[in-house]
């Protein structure tokens, strides 16, 4: 089924997903969602980055069968 | 008075004889590292093992903050090694003017494996030194205190030995790590302070309770532009990458 989820792109990813809602078909894999985000957003694509799902992150082809919040979190390398 | 009084207090006396009897092996006495050595030795007479093989470059004095003009050129390892026993004589330091490989350290600590109540800071600015703390983390057991940043932003991650490890960071087979950047990266330095003082509280955090659940498996992330964090859980051997 259809549902809207809240969506927040952290630290630079903020300017390619502003924060808002989505409308997801779920339940999805974490990488049918990826699917969905980047066709949405573009920018998306050959960005690193994890998808945490209600405050955890999920694994590359983990089912999500509910969301009320997607993160999208790109991890830092600098020292 | 002790020099120690104003914070003393704070810990029990497990967790202070736990600070004062673990190694802590810093790779990277950068941005990051320059803070986190500064704070460990002003907490009690700890013992450091430092690893670096860089010299100063005028790029770092935004927020490196063991360094200065006069240091232009020198070793960090060795000022570093300097500059904390000038803090605190009572801190017992190793410096190493090499980079920090998982061969390079088994090497160092020999058939013995690591002094008992190791632990290693990750305080590194590549992937490439990750994957050899990585590999020295499963080999001996350690925990590991991972900071990293990056403009306005950073990241703060306890790895303990019986919990996920970097692939919960940055994917299976490192798949979502960002590509190195010629010439550095660009890094706000209150950035680096924020991620490198959780880093220590994170260690706090481990010295009162090792078996801390709370902390481990847990990423927090800083934006030092909003003034925002965020906490997600990493799952055990979660492949964060698709």
């Amino acid at each position: 089924m259809n549902g809207t989820v809240s969506i927040r792109g952290f630290g630079p990813l903020e300017e390619v997903v502003p924060d808002g809602t989505v409308t997801l078909e779920l339940p999805a894999t974490s990488a049918a969602i990826r699917t969905a985000l980047e066709a949405r957003w573009p920018a998306l694509s050959g960005v690193g980055y994890s998808l945490a799902v209600d405050q955890t992150i999920v694994g590359a082809d983990e089912m999500v069968t509910d969301a009320g919040e997607i993160a999208l979190l790109p991890p830092f390398a600098g020292g | 008075m002790d020099r120690y009084s104003r914070h003393r207090s704070l810990v029990t006396d497990e967790a202070w004889a736990r600070l004062c009897g673990t190694t802590c092996v810093i790779v990277g006495v950068g941005g990051l590292g320059s803070t986190v050595v500064s704070l460990l030795a002003r907490l009690g007479p700890v013992r450091l093992d430092i690893w670096d093989p860089g010299i100063v470059d005028e790029p770092d004095l935004n927020r490196q903050l063991l360094y200065g003009a006069s240091d232009l050129g020198a070793q960090k390892a060795v000022v570093a090694a300097v500059g904390i026993g000038l803090m605190n004589p009572a801190a017992t330091v190793g410096s190493r003017c090499q980079a920090f490989s998982a061969q390079a350290y088994a090497e160092a600590v020999r058939d013995d494996g690591p002094p008992p109540s190791t632990v290693l800071f990750d305080c590194v600015d590549n992937i490439a030194a990750r994957r050899e703390i990585e590999e020295s983390r499963r080999r001996w057991d350690v925990p590991v205190f991972h900071g990293a940043v990056e403009a306005w932003w950073g990241q703060v991650a306890t790895l303990l030995p019986d919990g996920g490890g970097y692939e919960s960071i940055y994917g299976a087979d490192w798949s979502q790590a960002p590509p190195e950047q010629e010439g550095g990266r660009p890094i706000m330095p209150h950035v680096v302070t924020t991620i490198a003082s959780a880093q220590i509280g994170e260690f706090l955090r481990w010295i009162e309770k090792p078996d801390l659940a709370n902390a481990a498996h847990s990423l927090w992330y800083f934006d030092g532009r909003r003034l925002e964090s965020t906490t997600v859980r990493l799952g055990p051997g979660t492949g964060a990458g698709g």
